[in-house]
C-alpha cells in the first residue's frame, strides 16, 4: 500500500511537472497566435489605409440615385423637343430659342443647367428658374414642381392658353391636363402622356415617342 | 454631374435609376431581382476551452474520443426580390459538407463526413428610415423565418469504418437545427461618395425542439464594417463580426454525450470575435454588367469556447451575384 502510495504520488508529481509544461508550450502558443493576429491585423488596416489613400486620386461614379434620377429627367426632356412638334404659336419662327422653364422648386437640381445653351431643331436651349404664370407665354416647355401641387388647376389653366408644353412628375398629373408625367417603374423613369390634351392644345407628338409612354386620358 | 443627353430615348427608358455599384446595396430598388451564390470554407484547429488552448491530451481528460479539426465548405444560392423600395424579400439555402477528424484514447484517428442541404431562410428588409434612392443613412429592419430542410439526422460509420453501423453524429456535424427559427435583426447601412459602412444585429432563435428532442441554442450576431470604392470596379472593406451562442437545449438520445465533447449539449456555448478583410469587385457595364464578385479571409482576434471545442482557425467566402 505504502509503495502504491509512494508510487501514486510520484505518478502525480510528475504529471504536474508534465502539466505545467504543457500549459507554459500551450501558453507560449497562444502568445504567439495572438501576436500573429495583432501582425495581420495591423497589416490588414495598413493595406486598407494604403489603398484608400491611392484610390483617393481617382473617380468613382457613386453618386446619389436622385442626383441621377434627374440626369435623366433632363435628358428627357432634350429628347421630348426632338418628337414633339409645337403649334406655331407655342414656337414663333422668328425666335432662334427653346426655354424650359422651371415652376416652384428646381428639384433637378444642377442637372437641368447641362442643357444650357445645348442645340436642339436649330434652335438653342434656355433654362428659366422660378417662373410665375405670367411668364408662360415666354416658355416652350415648364416643368411643374411638385411644390406646385395646391395650384396645379390653376397652372394648367393658365397654360392651355399659352400653348406651352406641360411636364411634371406628380401623381394624377397627367390625367388632370398636364401632357407628360414622369412615373417611375421598376427602378426606372418611365412617362405619362395624355394625348389628347396634346392634340387639343395642337402638338403633334411622334408615335416613336408614344410607343414609350403610357397613354392616359383627362 | 453626368450629363446624359446623347442617350437615346429607348436608353433612357431602360436606365436604372438606382444602380447597383461597387459598394453593394443590402437592399434593392422596387423591382430588381439578384441571383446570388457563395462559397465558404471554414477551418477548425486547435482545442479550446474558455480562451485557453489546450492539448489533445488535456481534452482526453474529459472525454475518450477529441475532434482535433473540423473544415466545413458551404454552397449558398440566394434570390432577392425588392416588390417595393421599401422591401426587399431575400431567400437563401446552404449546401454543406463538412469533415470531422477525430483522435481517440491510445492513438487511433478517424474522420467523419456529413452532406447535404441546410435550414433554408427567408428574410424581409424593411427600410423603417432612409430611402434606398438617397443612400446616405438608412435603417432596416430584418425580420425572418428558418425552415427546417436541413437534416438532423446526419449519420456515418462508427469510427469512419465503412464495415461499422451508421450512427448519429454530434452535434455540429448536423446540417440544420430541424426547428423553425426566429431571424429578427436590425441593419444600419451608411453610404457617402465612396465609403459604405455599416452595422448589423441578427439573431437566431429557436422555437420548441426538434424531432430528436432537443434545439440548437440561440445565435447572436453584431458586424460593423467599412469599406472604400477605388474605382467604379473595385472596392475593398473591413469587416468585424462578433457573435455568441448558446448550449443546446435537451440531449439526442442517438447521440453519446460520454463520448465527445461535441456530442455533448452542456458543452456547445461560445462567443468570438473574428475580423475580415474582403475585396469587393464590379462589373458596370460590358457583357457582365451588373455582376459583383467578393472574395473575404479572415480569423478569430477573441473566442472563447465552453469547451473543449475545436476553435476557428479561419474563414474564407467567395461570392457572386447579378442583378437586373
Amino acid at each position: 500500500m505504502r509503495f502504491k502510495a509512494t508510487a501514486s504520488g510520484t505518478v502525480r508529481a510528475c504529471n504536474n511537472m508534465s502539466s505545467d509544461l504543457t500549459q507554459r508550450r500551450e501558453g507560449a502558443k497562444t502568445q504567439r497566435n495572438q501576436m500573429l493576429y495583432v501582425r495581420w491585423s495591423i497589416g490588414a488596416l495598413v493595406l486598407l489605409t494604403a489603398i484608400c489613400l491611392v484610390g483617393s486620386a481617382t473617380n468613382v461614379s457613386a453618386q446619389s440615385a436622385v442626383a441621377r434620377e434627374y440626369e435623366i429627367k433632363a435628358a428627357y426632356l432634350y429628347n421630348f423637343i426632338k418628337y414633339i412638334d409645337w403649334p406655331p404659336q407655342g414656337l414663333p419662327a422668328g425666335s432662334d430659342t427653346i426655354t424650359i422653364g422651371v415652376m416652384g422648386g428646381n428639384p433637378f437640381g444642377p442637372a437641368l443647367a447641362t442643357l444650357d445653351g445645348k442645340m436642339v431643331k436649330n434652335r438653342k436651349l434656355v433654362i428659366k428658374e422660378a417662373v410665375r404664370l405670367e411668364d408662360l407665354p415666354s416658355c416652350q416647355i415648364v416643368f411643374v414642381s411638385p411644390s406646385e401641387t395646391p395650384r396645379m388647376q390653376e397652372i394648367l389653366n393658365a397654360s392651355n392658353e399659352a400653348k406651352v408644353l406641360t411636364v411634371s412628375e406628380v401623381e394624377g398629373f397627367a390625367a388632370r391636363g398636364g401632357i407628360i408625367n414622369f412615373i417611375e417603374e421598376r427602378n426606372k423613369v418611365r412617362f405619362e402622356i395624355n394625348a389628347e390634351a396634346a392634340k387639343r392644345k395642337g402638338f403633334v407628338i411622334s408615335s416613336e415617342l408614344l410607343k414609350l409612354a403610357k397613354v392616359v386620358k383627362s | 454631374m453626368a450629363d446624359l443627353t446623347n442617350l437615346s430615348l429607348e436608353d433612357l427608358y431602360n436606365l436604372d435609376v438606382v444602380q447597383i455599384n461597387v459598394l453593394g446595396g443590402h437592399t434593392h430598388p422596387q423591382g430588381q431581382i439578384m441571383f446570388g451564390y457563395q462559397y465558404m470554407f471554414m477551418d477548425m484547429e486547435g482545442i479550446k476551452k474558455g480562451e485557453r488552448e489546450i492539448s489533445v491530451a488535456e481534452a482526453m481528460l474529459e472525454f475518450p474520443t477529441v475532434h482535433t479539426k473540423m473544415t466545413m465548405e458551404m454552397h449558398m444560392f440566394e434570390l432577392m426580390y425588392a416588390p417595393i423600395d421599401r422591401l426587399t424579400l431575400m431567400a437563401m439555402l446552404p449546401y454543406k459538407r463538412m469533415a470531422m477528424h477525430h483522435e481517440m484514447m491510445g492513438g487511433t484517428h478517424f474522420t467523419q463526413h456529413a452532406d447535404g442541404i441546410g435550414d433554408l431562410e427567408v428574410m424581409g428588409l424593411y427600410t423603417l428610415l432612409g430611402d434606398v434612392k438617397k443612400g446616405q443613412n438608412r435603417l432596416i429592419l430584418d425580420a425572418g423565418v428558418s425552415f427546417p430542410t436541413g437534416s438532423v439526422d446526419a449519420r456515418d460509420h462508427r469510427m469512419g469504418d465503412p464495415s461499422l453501423p451508421l450512427v448519429r453524429l454530434e452535434y455540429p456535424m448536423q446540417l440544420g437545427s430541424g426547428t423553425y427559427d426566429l431571424l429578427p435583426g436590425l441593419t444600419y447601412l451608411g453610404d457617402a461618395n465612396k465609403f459604405s459602412w455599416g452595422a448589423q444585429m441578427l439573431a437566431t432563435v429557436r422555437l420548441g425542439r426538434n424531432e430528436n428532442n432537443y434545439r440548437f441554442g440561440n445565435q447572436y450576431r453584431l458586424t460593423t464594417w467599412g469599406g472604400y470604392a477605388v474605382t467604379d470596379w473595385f472596392a475593398p472593406y473591413l469587416r468585424l463580426e462578433g457573435r455568441w451562442w448558446d448550449d443546446v437545449t435537451g440531449v439526442d438520445p442517438q447521440i453519446n454525450r460520454a463520448a465527445t465533447a461535441e456530442g455533448n449539449p452542456d458543452r456547445q456555448a461560445g462567443r468570438r470575435v473574428d475580423l475580415l478583410f474582403g475585396l469587393g469587385l464590379f462589373a458596370p457595364k460590358g457583357a457582365l454588367k451588373g455582376t459583383r464578385l467578393m472574395v473575404e479571409g479572415g480569423f478569430p482576434i477573441y473566442e472563447h469556447l465552453k469547451g473543449p471545442q475545436l476553435g476557428n482557425s479561419w474563414i474564407l467566402t467567395a461570392g457572386a451575384s447579378y442583378a437586373f
